[in-house]
């Protein structure tokens, strides 16, 4: 047998069989054509809300010069969460930009931790130091500033509550002589996902 | 029929192909709804700036590169031969010509802060020919060390780093501009290539050899706390006696009196470039020491200090009624860390004077009394902890 070419037997057949589709489907349309009566019903869906916002405590833009190695730095922040539906988790997302050796280096370079306080954290100074009146629990352990994502725990996440969060920036006392005089801005973006989707 | 089964079998692979590439794009585009759909909402805080000190806090440790003995009530100058262009020069320890391939090392102190950059970094040698009949003039080029990686070469046997003229010493200052960072400062190794171009070979005579420069906060000048002379083809090693514990010590030239006077005593000298401004934390000093021989008869050999700004006292620590330290060992060491207070900023760091004053206690010299000795350092080191906003 000679293979399929293009202008060869294949098409035509294609072809053929469309023509006859069609006048099937015309001739249909006339052979089940009647009278006929319907009902209707409708439904309205909404979507709830989710808001995630920050404050009135907020000092996470308040920097600090003059760090060396083995210093940190405390900042307190409250997590508010509203809307109609309640979140399912939260993570956290830092950058740097200016961006320098405090950041990019993972082992001796800057490390952030998050701890939190049932109740308000209790403020002195500057500089910031905070006390916890009531019971703390560990949000995020040590872990390099700058992070995508990174899962937060023990978060309330429950739409009406706040959390109060103090976060705790951290330079090793490993840290050498190469991060000394060096610069770095840090951006912090707390994202809250609503819960696990349920039957409504 | 094999012709036309691999045509069809490749008529069908490009169908088969894209759909295979549709395919992995709609699952992977379900997969990814899957995972990013649902609500989200952000909250931010920051921009959050942190800026380190310039300089960390830190011990930085200088040894007395500048001492005077003067056990006798009168000064002689006993500073390290190579930190100064002075009339004390070291003289190779073998004639030695072009070409040998001999030399001579330096290892640079360690008393900067680590990670500061350096500009204008120099080579300072200063030597002349040991002279004589059909002696030349005396030549070098060298080698700079980093670690055990050689980092800059000048000069060769066939175009000189420098000569001086004759028997007169000439100081050759070269930039060597690949050293970068106090981190290869401290702890640099310069090796040296003289060669002496008489028609009768002779030693030459090193009278300096440092390595000035400047951090962005300070100038410094790194001075050499061990040389290797090989010019003989067999390595002998000096260390500068107040730069470490070890075999090499100084032993004053007279015997200490019998009760301290303020015209005898050691007086150490030091450079620790520390930059103005910097907060000094603590000072100590280090001093490690013992009687040249065995105090007799009950006595001992004992001392206080004294420190000054310059020609300004600052302190004492002891006294003659109150020694800082004793001992009646001629060969156990004394090790005394002494903290000084009173050198609390970069002013008085880097002007810093210490004057110990000795004698024997509580008496000595003539039948039944301790005997009278001198004293034995093997280093004198002074800590200086400070940082730099």
């Amino acid at each position: 047998m000679r293979p399929f070419t293009s202008g060869s037997t294949l098409p035509k057949l294609i072809a053929s069989l469309a023509v006859l589709g069609a006048a099937a489907a015309i001739a249909g349309l006339g052979t089940y054509a009647t009278f006929t009566s319907s009902t209707s019903a409708s439904h309205t869906i909404a979507t709830g809300t989710l808001s995630l916002t920050s404050g009135p405590t907020n000092r996470l833009g308040t920097g600090a010069t003059l760090v060396a190695a083995g210093d940190s730095l405390q900042r307190a922040i409250d997590l508010n969460y509203a809307g109609s539906i309640s979140f399912g988790s939260a993570t956290l997302t830092t950058s740097a930009s200016p961006s320098s050796g405090l950041d990019t280096d993972a082992t001796d370079g800057l490390h952030v931790a998050i701890d939190k306080c049932s109740i308000a954290w209790t403020e002195s100074g500057p500089p910031y130091t905070y006390t916890c009146g009531g019971s703390t629990s560990t949000v995020l352990a040590s872990s390099p500033v700058v992070g995508s994502n990174v899962a937060l725990s023990n978060l309330t996440l429950t739409a009406g509550s706040t959390d109060h969060l103090r976060v705790t920036v951290t330079l090793p006392g490993t840290a050498g002589n190469s991060l000394q005089n060096l610069s770095s801005t840090i951006t912090y973006t707390f994202t809250g996902v609503q819960r696990a989707g349920t039957s409504q | 029929m094999r012709p036309r089964v691999r045509h069809r079998s490749s008529e069908l692979r490009y169908p088969v192909r894209w759909g295979a590439v549709l395919g992995s794009a709609l699952a992977a585009f379900v997969l990814a709804s899957a995972s990013f759909a649902g609500l989200s909402s952000l909250a931010s805080g920051g921009p959050q700036t942190i800026i380190t000190k310039r300089i960390f806090p830190g011990p930085r440790a200088v040894s007395a590169q500048d001492v005077r003995d003067a056990s006798s009530g009168a000064e002689t100058n006993k500073t390290d031969a190579f930190s100064a262009a002075d009339a004390t020069v070291t003289p190779t320890s073998t004639a030695i010509a072009s070409g040998t391939n001999r030399y001579v090392d330096f290892t640079m102190n360690s008393g900067r802060p680590g990670g500061l950059s350096i500009s204008s970094p120099v080579f300072n040698f200063r030597l002349a020919s040991g002279g004589g009949a059909q002696a030349g003039n005396a030549c070098f080029w060298f080698e700079v060390r980093s670690g055990a990686t050689v980092i800059g070469t000048h000069g060769s046997y066939a175009a000189a780093a420098g000569c001086s003229a004759g028997t007169t010493q000439t100081t050759i200052s070269t930039a060597i501009a690949e050293v970068t960072s106090t981190d290869q400062v401290n702890g640099l190794l310069v090796r040296v290539y003289p060669w002496e171009t008489g028609t009768k070979t002779k030693v030459v005579n090193v009278d300096l050899a440092t390595v000035t420069g400047s951090t962005p906060y300070s100038t410094f000048t790194a001075y050499e706390t061990q040389w290797t002379d090989d010019t003989s083809g067999a390595p002998t090693t000096a260390p500068w006696f107040a730069a470490a514990v070890d075999a090499n010590t100084y032993t004053d030239a007279t015997n200490w009196p019998a009760a301290p006077v303020t015209t005898k005593y050691l007086k150490l000298t030091l450079d620790p470039g520390v930059p103005a401004g910097s907060i000094v934390t603590s000072v100590s000093l280090k001093n490690v020491w013992h009687a040249s021989a065995a105090v007799t008869n009950g006595g001992s050999l004992c001392y206080y200090l004294e420190t000054f700004n310059g020609a300004t006292s600052l302190a004492t620590h002891g006294s003659a009624a109150s020694p800082q330290a004793c001992t009646a060992s001629g060969t156990v060491f004394s090790s005394d860390t002494i903290p000084l207070t009173e050198v609390n900023d970069a002013t008085k760091a880097n002007n810093l004077v210490i004057k110990l004053y000795y004698w024997v206690s509580p008496t000595c010299g003539g039948a039944g009394n301790p005997t009278c000795v001198k004293s034995v350092t093997d280093q004198a080191e002074v800590t200086f902890n400070y940082y730099l906003d």
